[in-house]
This record gives structure tokens, C-alpha cells and sequence, in this order.
């Protein structure tokens, strides 16, 4: 029959061809009153062979019906017309540039709402003509009005009998126009509701026009189909028994037959064309979704009825609104997790770049203590450069069976000791030593390694990382600096021993020698004792670089201690008086007693040496609740410039290096000092103003504490 | 001549024989003369094997034992020495070594006495050795 293609109506902003503004008013009164034109001449044939009134000019009939029709047709046009303006207009907006939104909107909602009510609304205004027409016509003829000749007998009347019969044919003319106009307007004016509908779709418009149940239009349908020739029957046998029809002839009957069935096909035709063209791009629609699976693709069903037809494709509609929304947020989602996997691609690479290029031997495990990564440096470490997976250890208990990793004294580490295991616990190590022994070649390495556990935002435990460094050479670098200096100090002290020995025993006879000699013995012996200091000194800090834990944690009474100490110091004084300020009882504290004595023994040095013009050095010894003492020792010399009391226990820094206050030392004992104390748990702190002396103060824990 | 300190002056009756091993000679004369001036009968050696020798003729009553020497060292001399005798004279370890205490404990010397020493210090530790090995010997003996 038709296409079910929609009419090509351009979208209003596509501006794309727009068809001749008319074209569809021409195609709607072509087929419109095309379709009329053959009944509006078979019909009043047919009719004037039932209504046969004898002595009727049927020429003339045919004339007035013909001229009556043309009228009522130009009238129905102008109708017509301005029913479809709207439409027309909105056609015509594609055409035109720079058309504001609200006006488009407007038009759009009112072009549908012209599409959506016309078939019905124009119809029952031409199905109205039918009905006035041929009642009024039928009156006429029946009541003889249009017989040529002298008048019948009794004159001229309209009877009231024949209008009933006039009645039931004006009704069957509107059943049938009503029936036969709505098919096609419907099948014309459907496809053109449906193109804007989409227009309103895409607009977020809400599709106007008054929703009208399939259900009822069916009914009104089968009500005119089945209306028209039962009123049509009726008439004629109204007409018939009242004589005012001849009784009906072969030629009548055939005329009847070809116009009823004639009729009820076309309308049949048209609007099952209509209501299928729906259903047809519907079903489209999900074959396309259940066959192709391209949602993206997918158009929308245009919405042709206001009706259940009309509320299934809209669903359909947004069923397919909604698979494209979550076809698009899958595909969004597909590209984001591209994007992520792409950039943790890429930073894992970057990570691997950085960890293999590291110095450092870094070491991961996992919450069972699996080790799950090892860096080139790592394997480097093990010596296991270059080879297959096949010797990697898998758990740190197999790498310190396999690796023998033991402690620098020799002891080995139980599994669990290991710094990795350690971190696993929870602990974080730093720089502990651990020596290995390369099961393939032999060759042991010192590794410092610090191990911290990798813990999830909640605290739990996730793994280890231990980071180590071959420390081998700069151990070996350290042990033979060692050794020379042990040997220096023994190839020092022999000398020494010689003077200081002949010095002193030179003076045991002090009684039989002069004065001046007595003076020069006595700085021999100093001299003497100056160099043991110095060559003790380097000892002890070759010591403390070896980070032996020779610090005893022991109760000694600092009293004791600190009054050795300023004794011991005093021989060699000349010009300094050194008093202690404390307490008569003991006062006990813990840590080295020996270690103590040495760190009173450098400050009080100190203290002295910058000293130059003499004064008092104290000693003060204080309590500190709870259970800390304090030691503190006072001088009135040239005290440490502001911008040098920073680096003042720095190893073999000298504040007054090259200036005038240079009174000789290596840089040694506050640095020694500072270790020592700290050592014992203790801290070690100043105050000093330059040109007015320095005070060292350090704290220990009180004896309880051992 | 100098007069040794009366305090830690020997009894001059019968003189205590202390050996001496000591390698560097300076040192040696130094020690002999202190001894000497305190009363003391000083042996010397100058290496651990010569001690041995020594030990077999002079029967010592102390040993003032350097540990680093040519030939033979302290360590070793000691060990031979106990291995010989049974009855043995204190054993007192004099070196330069800075962890002079350590060595001595090492070779289960009884004392020990860091260089550079103090005289006063020497004699006195040495009295300290020689009388209880005297006192021990009387007991002994009795």
C-alpha cells in the first residue's frame, strides 16, 4: 500500500532539503477528497435509484450534488489548512537560519499536537458535511421539492415520515465519511506526528496532545463500519415501505455492492497501514538490539499515536535511552579502566626502573613472609646476577639457611631475627649489619639493611621491606684503619712509656737533683701524658666508629666518680682552681662508671684548656625528679662563637681552629663525649656566651633505674 | 744515686727475683732500674722463648710479661709455661695495648698494667703480687 517510511520532514535545526511548504496539504486534500470524489459521484447515482422518485431530473441532482460537494469541499480545505498550519510552519523552520530555541520549542509542541488531533478533529467536521448534506437532500427529494412537473395531488409537503428514512441516510453518510476520512488522515498525518515526536524527544520535549485509547478508537470504528450500511439498509426499507422508493432493482443492489465494498477495504487498508507502520519499526528496534547488540546505534521509534501504541513505543523509547546510557557509562568505564591499567602499567615500570637502578638491595615480602620481590641490586647482593629464578630464595628462613647470614661477630641469626622477619612483626630496623656468605663462591658480605613493615591504611601488617647496603669495602676500608691506628697507638705508646718511665723515676729522687731539672722531668712526664691523651683519644673514636657496645649499665656513685675525676685532672694544672658543688652523701647513678669518668675527664680538659687566664671550673651535681641526675661543668673562658655552636660535637670539628683561642686538641672529645653518653641513655647539652664562658651539662638516669 | 720510695722498697734480706720480658731494650733497662732501686732481683728477657730459659734457672716470683715480642709472645710464652710448671709465679701482663685488661684475661694472666705506666703504679702492683706469692709460699712451705 504506502510506505511506512515517516514523511521526510526535515529536523527543524538540520538544515537539511525541507520538502515544498505545501506538499503535505496537497497530498492530504489529494487523497482526501480523491478518495471522496468517486463516492460523492456513486453515491448520489445509487442514491437516486433507491430514493426513485418518479419525474426527478436526475441531471439535475447529480449537478446539485456535484456543486454542493464542490462548496462543502472548498470549505473543508480552508479547515483543513488551518489545521495543519502548524505543521507547515514548524516544516518550514529547518529552512530558516537563526531561529531562537523557545520558538522551535513552541512550534514543535504545537505542530504535534496538530498531528496527534486532526485525524480526529477534521474528520468529524467532514463526516458532519456528509451528514448535513444528504439530510437536507434527502428531505428534499422525499418530499418531492425536486420533482420537475405538475405537483402530485394533495399538494406539495414534507411529511413527517420521510424524515426519519432522510435521518438514518445522513447518518449512514457520516458513519461511512467517518470511518473512510480517519483511515486516511490517520495513514497520512500518523508518520508526520511521529517525525516531530522525535524532534520533542531529542528537544526533551513532552509529546503533547490528548492521549486517546486504541481500545475506544477501535470501537467508534467498528461502530461506523458496522453503522453505515445498517443505516443505509434501514433507510431504504423506511424509504421502501412508505412508497416513497420504488422497490429495488438488479442495478441498485449492484451500485450498493460496489460502493460498500469498495468502502470498507480502503478504510481497512489505510488504517492497518497506520497501526502497522508503528509496530514494524518497534519490532526493527529489537531485532536490531537482540541480533546486532549495537546499542550506540540505535534510533528511536517515532511516536505515531497518543495511545497504547503510542505508550509502547515510548517505552521503547526509553528502554533504548536507558541501554545506550549504560552501553555509554560501560563504555566510559571500559575506557577509564584502559586508562588506569595503562597508567599503573606505566608507573609500575617506572617503579621497576627506579628500584633496579638503585644502589641499594631492596627486599619485599608478603604477609606470609614470602619474599615476592628482590631488585637487581638485591640479587647482585646474593650473587645471583644474571641467573634463572631457580636460586632465588622464596622466604627469608631460606635465604639465611642458604646465605648463612649470621652476625658480624659470627652469630648466626635464627630466621625470625632477621630483619625482614623482624619488620613482619611490626618492628622497623635500621641499619643493622648482617654477614652472608655467597654459597657459590664463598665470599662473604657485610650488608647494613633497614626493614620497615608495610602496613594498610588500618594498620594491619601487609608485608616487609628491608633495604640493604653492601657495606664490605667501607667495613674492610674501616677494620684496616682500625688496625693501623691499635698499631700506631702501641708503636706511640712504647716511646712514650721510655720518657714518661725515665722521667718519673728520675724524679722519685727529687730530693738530690736541682730545681731545673726537677721543672724539666716534670714537663717531660706532661709532654709524656699528652700524647698517651692523644693517642687514646684516636683509640677510643676508632672504637666508638666500630659501634661496640662496651657501655656497662652498672650503680656508681657520681660523687665518687666525679671527685676521681677533678683529681685526676688537677696535677697538671697551674693557674685553675676545680671545685665540685655537690652533695657529701654518694649519689647514685646508672650506667659506665669508667665511661663517666672519661666524659668529666674531656669536659674538664676542655674547660681548662680555654680557660687560658684561670678561674674557677665547677662541677655541680644535682638531682632532677624523677629520676634523672644532672652534671654540669662550668668554666669562665672564651666560650663557642653563636655560629659555631651547631657543629661543636661534630667529629674533629674545632671551633677555634686558626684563631686565637686555638689551644691545640684533635676535635675528638665532644664528639666522644656526646657517643658515650648517649650510649648510657643519657643527653648531652650547652650554654655558651663568646668572652664569657661555657657550661656542658649531661643527665643520667638515677641508680633505680639499673 | 737515686733512693727508691722506702714505701714499696723490698725486703733486702732476701731479695724477690721478678723476670721481666720485654723486647724493646729502653723499656727493659727502664724496668730493670726500678726494680733494682726497689729491692727487687730483677731477671730479664727479651722474648718469650729467652723466658722460658730463664724461668728454668731463676725460678721467678713474678713475671712482668710484655705480649707483643719477636719469636715468641706473651700469649705463647704463658701457655708454655703453665703447660711446664705446676707450681707458677703471677703472671702480671704490661703492654701497650689499648685493651690491656681483655689480653690479660685472654691469657688468664693475674694482673695487669697499661703502658705508659707510672712507677708508683708498678711498684706497687709489683709488692702487691710479690707479697702474696710469698705469703702463699710460707704457707706452702710450713
Amino acid at each position: 500500500m504506502h510506505s511506512s517510511q515517516p514523511s521526510p520532514i526535515a529536523h527543524p535545526h538540520g538544515g537539511s532539503e525541507t520538502r515544498a511548504s505545501s506538499s503535505l496539504m496537497l497530498r492530504t486534500a489529494l487523497y482526501a477528497f480523491g478518495i471522496e470524489l468517486p463516492y460523492g459521484v456513486l453515491v448520489p447515482l445509487a442514491y437516486l435509484r433507491f430514493v426513485a422518485i418518479g419525474g426527478v431530473d436526475e441531471r439535475l441532482v447529480v449537478a446539485m450534488v456535484a456543486a454542493l460537494h464542490m462548496i462543502k469541499t472548498a470549505l473543508l480545505l480552508l479547515i483543513l489548512g488551518r489545521k495543519l498550519r502548524p505543521i507547515e510552519q514548524w516544516r518550514r523552520l529547518g529552512a530558516e537560519a537563526l531561529v531562537p530555541s523557545q520558538r522551535i520549542d513552541a512550534l514543535t509542541v504545537r505542530a504535534a499536537r496538530a498531528a496527534y488531533s486532526t485525524p480526529v478533529s477534521f474528520t468529524l467536521i467532514w463526516a458532519s458535511t456528509w451528514a448535513v448534506l444528504y439530510f437536507g437532500l434527502t428531505l428534499w427529494l422525499l418530499g418531492g421539492l425536486g420533482r420537475v412537473g405538475p405537483d402530485p395531488p394533495g399538494g406539495v409537503h414534507v411529511h413527517a415520515s420521510y424524515i426519519l428514512p432522510a435521518a438514518l441516510f445522513a447518518l449512514a453518510c457520516f458513519f461511512a465519511a467517518m470511518s473512510l476520512g480517519y483511515s486516511v488522515l490517520v495513514w497520512l498525518l500518523a508518520p508526520v506526528a511521529g517525525a516531530i515526536s522525535l524532534v520533542a524527544l531529542e528537544r526533551g520535549l513532552q509529546v503533547p496532545g490528548r492521549s486517546f485509547s486504541l481500545g475506544a478508537r477501535l470501537v467508534l470504528l467498528a461502530v461506523c463500519l458496522a453503522g453505515a450500511p445498517t443505516s443505509w439498509f434501514s433507510a431504504m426499507a423506511l424509504a421502501q415501505r412508505d412508497g416513497a422508493m420504488e422497490r429495488g432493482s438488479v442495478a441498485s443492489l449492484v451500485l450498493f455492492a460496489v460502493v460498500a465494498v469498495a468502502w470498507a477495504p480502503v478504510c481497512a487498508a489505510f488504517l492497518s497501514g497506520a497501526i502497522a507502520s508503528p509496530f514494524r519499526r518497534v519490532a526493527a528496534v529489537m531485532d536490531q538490539i537482540i541480533r546486532r547488540g549495537d546499542v550506540e546505534r540505535l534510533e528511536r521509534v517515532p511516536i505515531y499515536f497518543k495511545d497504547e501504541i503510542g505508550a509502547l513505543t515510548a517505552s521503547v523509547n526509553a528502554m533504548v535511552e536507558r541501554l545506550q546510557e549504560t552501553s555509554a557509562r560501560m563504555r566510559a568505564y571500559l575506557a577509564e579502566r584502559e586508562r588506569l591499567l595503562a597508567a599503573a602499567a606505566h608507573h609500575a615500570a617506572e617503579l621497576e626502573t627506579v628500584l633496579d637502578h638503585l644502589v641499594e638491595g631492596v627486599f619485599v615480602c608478603d604477609a606470609s613472609g614470602r619474599i615476592v620481590l628482590i631488585n637487581a641490586s638485591g640479587l647482585r647482593l646474593l650473587g645471583l646476577e644474571g641467573d634463572g629464578d631457580e636460586r632465588r630464595p622464596m622466604t627469608s628462613a631460606e635465604l639465611q639457611r642458604t646465605w648463612n647470614v649470621r652476625r658480624p661477630q659470627g652469630t648466626p641469626f635464627s630466621p625470625e631475627e632477621l630483619p625482614l622477619a623482624r619488620a613482619l612483626g611490626g618492628q622497623t630496623v635500621l641499619h643493622e649489619d648482617q654477614l652472608l656468605t655467597d654459597p657459590s663462591t664463598g665470599r662473604d658480605r657485610l650488608l647494613r639493611t633497614s626493614a620497615a613493615p608495610m602496613r594498610a591504611d588500618g594498620g594491619a601488617v601487609l608485608g616487609a621491606v628491608a633495604v640493604a647496603r653492601d657495606v664490605t669495602d667501607a667495613m674492610q676500608l674501616e677494620i684496616a684503619k682500625d688496625q693501623f691506628l691499635r698499631v700506631a697507638a702501641h708503636e706511640l705508646k712504647t716511646p712514650v712509656t721510655i720518657v714518661k718511665g725515665w722521667a718519673l723515676a728520675l724524679l722519685r729522687g727529687a730530693d738530690e737533683i736541682p730545681e731545673r731539672y726537677r721543672r724539666m722531668f716534670e714537663a717531660l712526664n706532661r709532654g709524656a701524658d699528652r700524647i698517651t691523651r692523644v693517642v687514646d683519644e684516636l683509640l677510643a673514636v676508632s672504637q666508638s666508629s666500630l659501634d661496640l657496645p662496651k657501655v656497662a649499665a652498672e650503680r656508681f656513685d657520681l660523687r665518687q666518680v666525679a671527685a676521681e675525676a677533678i683529681a685526676s685532672a688537677e696535677p697538671s694544672l697551674n693557674r685553675h682552681r676545680l671545685r665540685l658543688l655537690a652533695d657529701d652523701a654518694p649519689l647514685w647513678a646508672c650506667g659506665d662508671a669508667g665511661r663517666v669518668r672519661q666524659i668529666l675527664g674531656i669536659l674538664l680538659d676542655n674547660a681548662v684548656r680555654y680557660s687560658p687566664a684561670g678561674g674557677d671550673v665547677d662541677v655541680t651535681l644535682a638531682t632532677v625528679p624523677p629520676r634523672e641526675v644532672e652534671v654540669s661543668v662550668r668554666d669562665r673562658g672564651v666560650g663557642i662563637p653563636v655560629e659555631k655552636q651547631a657543629r661543636i660535637m661534630q667529629l674533629f670539628y674545632r671551633a677555634h681552629t686558626d684563631t686565637p683561642h686555638d689551644y691545640g686538641g684533635l676535635g675528638v672529645g665532644l664528639y666522644l663525649a656526646r657517643d658515650l653518653i648517649m650510649r648510657q641513655g643519657g643527653q648531652i647539652w650547652f650554654e655558651s656566651e663568646e668572652g664569657r664562658g661555657s657550661t656542658f651539662y649531661f643527665r643520667l638516669p638515677l641508680a633505680p633505674s639499673c | 744515686m737515686l733512693t727508691p720510695d722506702s714505701t714499696s722498697r723490698a725486703d733486702g734480706a732476701n731479695p724477690a727475683r721478678v723476670l721481666v720480658v720485654e723486647d724493646d731494650a729502653d723499656i727493659l733497662e727502664l724496668l730493670t732500674y726500678l726494680l733494682d732501686a726497689a729491692g727487687y732481683a730483677p731477671v730479664t728477657a727479651h722474648h718469650g722463648l729467652e723466658a722460658l730459659d730463664a724461668v728454668a734457672v731463676a725460678q721467678p716470683d713474678l713475671i712482668l710479661l710484655d705480649m707483643k715480642m719477636p719469636v715468641m709472645g706473651g700469649a705463647e710464652f704463658a701457655r708454655e709455661y703453665r703447660s711446664r710448671y705446676a707450681e707458677r709465679a703471677p703472671i702480671v701482663v704490661v703492654t701497650a695495648a689499648d685493651d690491656a685488661q681483655r689480653r690479660a684475661a685472654e691469657i688468664d694472666a693475674d694482673g695487669w698494667l697499661g703502658k705508659p705506666f707510672d712507677p708508683d703504679t708498678l711498684l706497687q702492683t709489683v709488692r702487691r703480687y710479690v707479697d702474696a706469692a710469698a705469703r702463699s709460699r710460707r704457707t706452702s712451705g710450713q
